[in-house]
């Protein structure tokens, strides 16, 4: 039997630095056992950026310096309830060495009262949803609703069935939306649904394959972070884009990236004297990458950099 | 009054340049006499800054008592200046905040701490209020690698960690511990409003 030792009658600073020594398994469970251990975990201040919780394979990645995967359930061919009764199996798995410790707690029934616990004890305002492939997906869209119902959405990434998943997590501060290439292409109300979304206030929108972006779209685009992965934009019309920003349009737009993948698949490099034709510019190199950069600045003094590389359009604002 | 004159560890006098060579003399709490060298007393940021304000001589050093250390017994105190002998003129480790902290456990440090975990947790404390950085954090990696592979239930035991309840009935009974007389008022606040009192006074 192993002899016990009263942590939480040392001075304070010995208990912190004690734990400062835990693993991240051992500080989980550790965080489980008391309200007193739970607060004194949440003050060694582990914090995560974020929490990602990847529902298709129930699987919660917490990027902390130990880089960290979650997983419910005793194996991956037996997963757990999402809204189990009985205390769900946890296992922590470290990525650098991918040990992995599995354990059971008493009261700690539903993957929901984990995501509290981890939200608690890492201190992580808000959770980041990732749906893969509908094959994949463990458990059912209302049930993840059910999980996540109150939290505040950070990221809600949908790359496949974008628009049945939004519509079951409408609020998030940062979207990221793809399809797969076999999917059809979205029509109708599908496509209407998807194109009202990207009108609306999204604070950072990612497009991969859902829907080609074209002029139209992304003047009608209000998101202030917008990254771009299919498009039917040309040269030209970025040139249009540029000047009718200098105009007044796309006003909330902070920073724009159109990754021309099809250029990329062509080797067709984008032509910068187009892009730049007949708006007034100032060419300087970036500090840290050396890459040429050019000023464009609206007549009230906004000023915006423009990098053309390759393949790839950069526009952001400067403050 | 039990003395242990010499050093505790034997001092290499070749390493020690000339103007250190002073050893000062320390009382446990229980009456054990200790010699530590000065560079040895820098590992405590506590001694250190102790002596320095006393600014002894050398004669002072043998001719005034020796200085009284009230909470540390001897068996901890001679493990305490063991460790500060072994790692004295090495430099003491800033706190970078960085978790989990990388602390290796050196040989010398884990046979000294081959120890149980009663005295373990005197050296602790004691490390805790001498400032001594580098022994607080190997004391207490020791600690935390008692962690590691337990289930919720045995580490509950390891560390003796109480439940909420415990807790709650620890801190009530503390507060009733601190001031009685609070107690005393509340139980006639109750007696009274049983009563049908409307005004306690």
């Amino acid at each position: 039997m192993t002899p016990s030792f009263p942590l939480l009658q040392l001075p304070s600073r010995a208990i912190k630095n004690a734990l400062k020594h835990f693993d991240v398994p051992e500080l989980i469970i550790f965080s489980t056992l008391s309200n007193r251990a739970k607060n004194l975990v949440k003050s060694d201040k582990r914090d995560a950026p974020i929490i990602e919780v990847f529902f298709y394979i129930g699987c919660i990645n917490i990027p902390l310096s130990t880089p960290t995967t979650i997983m419910f359930g005793e194996s991956r061919q037996r997963e757990c309830d999402i809204e189990s009764l009985t205390p769900c199996p946890v296992r922590v798995i470290d990525e650098r060495t991918l040990n992995e410790t599995s354990f059971t707690v008493p009261g700690f029934h539903r993957v929901r009262d984990w995501l509290v616990h981890f939200m608690n004890i890492f201190n992580v305002p808000m959770i980041d949803i990732i749906f893969l492939s509908r094959d994949a997906w463990k458990y059912s869209l209302e049930s993840v609703r059910n999980v996540v119902k109150g939290f505040t959405i950070g990221h809600v990434a949908a790359f496949e069935n974008a628009c049945e998943v939004i519509k079951h997590f409408p609020i998030m501060n940062s979207l990221h939306v793809d399809k797969a290439d076999s999917d059809p292409e979205l029509q109708g109300a599908d496509l209407n649904f998807i194109k009202k979304l990207f009108i609306g206030n999204i604070p950072s929108l990612c497009v991969s394959r859902v829907i080609p972006i074209d002029l139209n779209t992304l003047l009608m685009m209000n998101s202030p972070d917008i990254t771009v992965y299919r498009t039917t934009i040309t040269e030209k019309e970025l040139n249009t884009f540029l000047k009718l920003w200098l105009k007044g349009a796309s006003s909330n737009l902070q920073s724009l990236h159109i990754d021309f993948v099809e250029h990329r698949c062509r080797d067709i490099s984008l032509d910068l004297s187009v892009i730049m034709k007949g708006i007034e510019i100032k060419k300087s190199n970036d500090e840290k990458t050396d890459v040429p950069k050019y000023d464009i600045w609206k007549s009230d003094g906004t000023l915006a950099d423009v990098t053309v590389l390759n393949y790839d359009f950069y526009f952001n604002v400067r403050h | 009054m039990s003395v242990e004159n010499a050093p505790v560890v034997d001092v290499d006098e070749a390493a020690i340049p000339v103007e250190k060579k002073m050893y000062y003399r320390f009382e446990s709490n229980d009456k054990k006499e200790f010699r530590v060298s000065e560079l040895a007393i820098q590992q405590s940021e506590t001694l250190n800054r102790l002596v320095e304000a006393m600014g002894y001589t050398s004669e002072d050093v043998e001719n005034k008592p020796a200085i009284a250390i009230e909470n540390i017994d001897g068996k901890t105190l001679k493990l305490v200046f063991q460790w500060c002998e072994h790692h004295k003129g090495e430099a003491i480790p800033v706190d970078d905040g960085s978790v989990p902290k990388i602390v290796e456990i050196p040989e010398f440090d884990a046979k000294l701490m081959d120890i149980d975990n009663g005295l373990l947790f005197k050296l602790i404390w004691a490390a805790d209020y001498l400032n001594i950085v580098q022994l607080l954090n190997v004391s207490c990696k020791k600690v935390a690698n008692m962690a590691q592979g337990k289930t919720p239930a045995q580490l509950r035991r390891v560390y003796l960690l109480p439940s909420d309840e415990e807790d709650e009935a620890a801190k009530r009974a503390a507060q009733e511990a601190q001031d009685p007389r609070a107690r005393e008022v509340e139980e006639e606040f109750e007696e009274r409003k049983r009563q049908g009192g409307n005004s306690f006074f």
